[in-house]
């Protein structure tokens, strides 16, 4: 009998909040070291990170057993939970990121605009820091799933959502510059590339670090986790986590004239960002597929995600369209990320 | 018909179905002695009925161990419920504050302020919680509460049909635990998690496979595994 607790919903979520608080990370990273080639696409990535954090947040919201209590968190918070940080954190990072894209959006005329937004910016990306590190610190803390237990979880998870971050803002940037019929700057490509080259890199090896270190430490439960990750878990594990969310794209990155074609980069961006989904879905499903009787026994269970009903791969589905709709609707509120960067209207093609 | 009062009123205390001494401050602990566990899944039954468990899942079950090759081959049954640790895993990490421990020990769950997160389920390193998907919680032993505060038993105890599983008052010095505790040596599953559980084994290290040696075990929560 499988005992997933966090099914397909929790799966998607380190993911949702992992595109969300990189996206973030990424707009303060151009402000605050003043990228200038990258300037054009600051609220552009704000604008998603809102979105997604809205979409991350509605995946954790549908997971309870009773929604309608989530309000119990702010009115009933035991202060010694992670989760009510998690909570906290991400109230206030939406709070203050809404007030920022609205200062990018109608305020850029103002005296106090760059001081205010740099400021901004700043306490932003430090809450999305804590904010991305707090999911891989809620698996990290738990004694006893040889996958979550690990101090290196928080730093990994920022990794791979610096590094999903930067993906969905490439892939987001070559698909509304194309239909809305702007011609895309290589140069931005170039340089999105390079900064998930490097990502990459850390991201990779961090997680294989994680694994060696587990290997080699090899607690009781090591081989019934490596059976799943091996078994279980092969095709998402080794072929989309590791072949082609990791390596393809880190050996075509290597190549210059894929960074500085759209096409390239918008596939790479997808590769990376099916990386990141897999890693989140097998460090959460995987945890929770190794099963341990109390006489010390381990076991490797299943889990198929259910199509429809509750926790199912539907609710994901319709997840990732809400998440898709509000960045839209981001984009239609706040339409001056068209006009960022000194590129006002947009070079039309 | 004197003596068939006096019948009624000691024969639940002679079956141990009441609880036998008790402090002013009780602090409620079980031991399970595995030398007298049958393996008659009387306990894992009359907790499904007594508590209302949903079928699929348990409050407490009983693991089958099976060791060695033949002829030398041991069987040995290991009953497991909800530890009610001193240092519980489950009770910091609820964002609300529903799980907590009582004055008496007993963990328990508020099931009108669980939002059904599932995090304690995952904290708890016994897997002695499991999400309820009929009351939308998650779930779990509380030594049958709502019996200990009429003075009897926890259902298990009071059905067991070997006498293996002895409740009381670690508090009291004359209770039936706090005698099992001083007369035979006692150990606790995972020690390791510094939990500091109340549910104490008699013969314990029967139950737990050496390295290398064969082993099945049967249990609900892992199916039937043979390692070799």
């Amino acid at each position: 009998m499988s005992d997933v607790v966090w099914g397909t919903l929790i799966g998607i979520y380190p993911f949702l909040s992992g595109m969300a608080t990189g996206s973030l990370i990424l707009a303060a990273l151009i402000e605050l070291l003043e990228w200038r080639k990258l300037r054009e696409l600051t609220l552009f990535s704000l604008i998603i990170s809102w979105a997604l954090l809205i979409a991350a947040v509605t995946a954790l919201f549908i997971h309870l057993g009773i929604p309608l209590r989530a309000f119990y968190i702010f009115i009933h918070p035991q202060l010694s939970s992670p989760m009510v940080y998690g909570v906290y954190s991400w109230l206030l990072l939406f709070i203050l990121l809404t007030a920022t894209i609205v200062i990018y959006n109608w305020y850029t005329d103002r005296p106090w605009f760059k001081t205010a937004s740099r400021y901004l910016l700043l306490i932003n990306m430090v809450l999305a820091i804590i904010f991305s590190s707090y999911s891989g610190f809620l698996f990290g803390s738990i004694k006893g799933v040889e996958l979550w237990s690990s101090p290196l979880t928080p730093i990994s998870f920022l990794t791979s959502a610096v590094l999903s971050g930067a993906a969905v803002v490439t892939l987001l940037y070559v698909v509304v510059w194309r239909l809305t019929k702007t011609s895309i700057k290589h140069e931005i490509l170039n340089t999105l590339g390079v900064i998930i080259l490097i990502v990459l890199i850390a991201s990779l090896f961090i997680q294989v670090i994680e694994l060696l270190v587990k290997a080699k430490i090899s607690t009781a439960s090591w081989p019934a986790t490596y059976t799943a990750l091996t078994s279980q878990l092969a095709v998402s594990f080794i072929g989309l986590q590791f072949l082609l969310g990791g390596v393809v794209p880190l050996v075509a990155l290597l190549l210059g004239s894929v960074r500085k074609s759209d096409i390239g980069m918008l596939v790479i961006a997808l590769l990376v960002l099916i990386g990141a989904l897999a890693y989140k879905w097998n460090t959460v499903i995987g945890g929770q597929l190794v099963e341990e009787a109390l006489s010390g026994v381990y076991a490797v269970t299943s889990y198929t995600p259910p199509l429809t009903g509750e926790d199912s791969i539907l609710w994901a589905i319709g997840v990732l369209i809400w998440g898709v709709f509000l960045i839209a609707l981001g984009l239609v509120v706040f339409p001056k990320w068209r006009v960022m960067g000194g590129t006002e209207g947009g070079a039309r093609s | 018909m004197s003596v068939y009062i006096e019948l009624r009123r000691q024969l639940p205390a002679i079956f141990g179905r009441v609880i036998d001494k008790k402090s002013e401050k009780p602090r409620w602990a079980m031991v399970i002695d595995l030398r007298k566990c049958i393996g008659c899944y009387a306990c894992q039954a009359s907790c499904k009925m007594e508590n209302g468990v949903p079928y699929e899942f348990f409050r407490t079950h009983v693991e089958q161990i099976e060791r060695g090759r033949y002829p030398n081959v041991r069987r040995a049954f290991l009953p497991v419920l909800c530890n009610h640790c001193e240092k519980p895993s489950c009770v910091p990490v609820c964002p609300v504050g529903a799980t907590y421990k009582r004055e008496d020990g007993i963990v328990v769950i508020d099931y009108d302020r669980c939002i059904g997160c599932g995090y304690c389920i995952q904290a708890c390193p016994y897997d002695a919680r499991y999400f309820n998907p009929y009351t939308r919680t998650a779930d779990k032993c509380d030594f049958c509460l709502h019996r200990i505060e009429q003075g009897l038993v926890p259902a298990c105890v009071a059905n067991c049909r070997a006498g293996a599983r002895i409740f009381g008052d670690l508090n009291h010095p004359d209770s039936p635990v706090s005698k099992a505790l001083k007369e035979e040596g006692v150990a606790v599953l995972k020690p390791e998690t510094g939990n500091e559980p109340h549910v104490f084994y008699i013969g314990l290290e029967q139950a737990i496979p050496l390295r290398g040696e064969r082993v099945t075990v049967v249990s609900p929560k892992i199916g039937v595994v043979t390692y070799e």
